[in-house]
């Protein structure tokens, strides 16, 4: 059955405060979490002028870690959400924490829901790779030819919306069916990958990832929620291209 | 088509529809009587057509719950064995409603 209460190890308990609050202040609730420690999980209190801090979410994040405490653990690369690596929940939203401009008096960060923490802000996202592989995500075609694969500027534009995704995970971790079956649910993120290789015209194995997602766990688990939709980063629309997949799934 | 889970999911969009065009025919030839009187409603069931309407709309509404229950339990229930009985249930307590459906209609109409 679906456990509803968190076990006692794992309530988020009030942790350290950094800074005094004052004019101009802003405070950022930041989660953390240190597997080695043994201890639960807590909420360290950052009071940071807001002058000192640079737009973003993860300017924030990365003062912290070079002024504040340098233990603080968060992944990171571009600063303009293309590597998806700084993925977290941000005042209760999944979201590019390098996207995510700092809003109001107060900012509450924590990892991606529903994943197994590794420290801090970092999720595991093996399951989630071990996910995206089963899609096999790569052209299949048997053509040995060593000219270009070309394609028409209509095909092309069939995959506008769908090559955008970084993989950051936020819509997979954003989605209540997800969350009770992440490990037989694909998810929103995997789906839309795996509809950006059905309806590329290079592809030529449509039929059998067809018959591949032909599982009332796999895709049929999707329940048109749209949270996907609403976190996404990058404003994809995760939903649509699931759709279209039942679409394609009924008409083949 | 295959009866897959796609069949399924489809179906389930499909009872939906006869649902609602059964359920608008139902209201639309309920207007205006006189819904208090017994006898009123008697000769309305009389009519074939009305007792069909109430029989399309209520089979697409167990065949359409039937189809939901199912997902929720898969949603929720991990069990393999626990989901199993769960669903016979179900399917049992859906099967009654169905004969208890058809036998009412019919007693109506004779």
């Amino acid at each position: 059955m679906v456990q509803l209460s968190l076990p006692k190890h794992s309530k988020v308990l009030e942790g350290k405060t950094f800074g005094k609050d004052g004019k101009n202040k802003i405070v950022f609730n930041v989660y953390r979490w240190n597997r080695e420690s043994g201890d639960n999980p807590r909420l360290d209190k950052f009071f940071i002028d807001k002058s000192k801090l640079g737009p973003m979410v993860l300017d924030a994040l990365m003062f912290i870690k070079n002024k504040i405490d340098p233990s603080l653990t968060f992944r990171r690369s571009c600063r303009e959400g293309i590597c998806g690596s700084c993925s977290m929940n941000v005042n209760g939203t999944n979201t590019l924490a390098c996207l995510k401009p700092i809003v109001g008096k107060e900012i509450n960060i924590y990892p991606l829901p529903h994943m197994r923490v590794l420290k801090d802000l970092i999720p595991d996202m093996s399951d989630f790779y071990k996910q995206y592989e089963s899609i096999q995500p790569w052209l299949k075609n048997k053509t040995t030819s060593k000219k270009e694969n070309l394609q028409s500027p209509e095909d092309r534009k069939k995959l506008d919306g769908l090559y955008e995704c970084v993989l950051c995970a936020c819509c997979s971790t954003s989605c209540p069916s997800y969350w009770w079956n992440g490990d037989k649910f694909l998810g929103p993120a995997i789906l839309l990958q795996a509809y950006r290789f059905i309806v590329d015209s290079r592809d030529k194995n449509k039929k059998q990832r067809l018959n591949e997602l032909k599982d009332k766990f796999k895709l049929y688990r999707c329940h048109t929620i749209m949270n996907c939709t609403k976190t996404c980063p990058k404003n994809l629309n995760p939903a649509k291209a699931i759709s279209e997949i039942k679409k394609l799934q009924v008409s083949s | 088509m295959n009866f897959t889970y796609t069949s399924k999911w489809l179906f389930q969009k499909i009872f939906a529809i006869l649902f609602l065009i059964a359920s608008f025919y139902t209201v639309y030839s309920l207007y205006g009587l006189e819904l208090q009187n017994y006898d009123v409603i008697r000769g309305w069931f009389k009519n074939y057509l009305n007792s069909f309407s109430i029989l399309v709309m209520l089979s697409a509404i167990i065949l359409h719950s039937n189809i939901g229950l199912s997902s929720i339990i898969d949603d929720y229930i991990h069990e393999e064995s626990l989901k199993q009985k769960i669903i016979l249930i179900k399917n049992f307590f859906f099967v009654v409603l169905f004969f208890i459906t058809i036998f009412s209609l019919v007693k109506l109409n004779l």
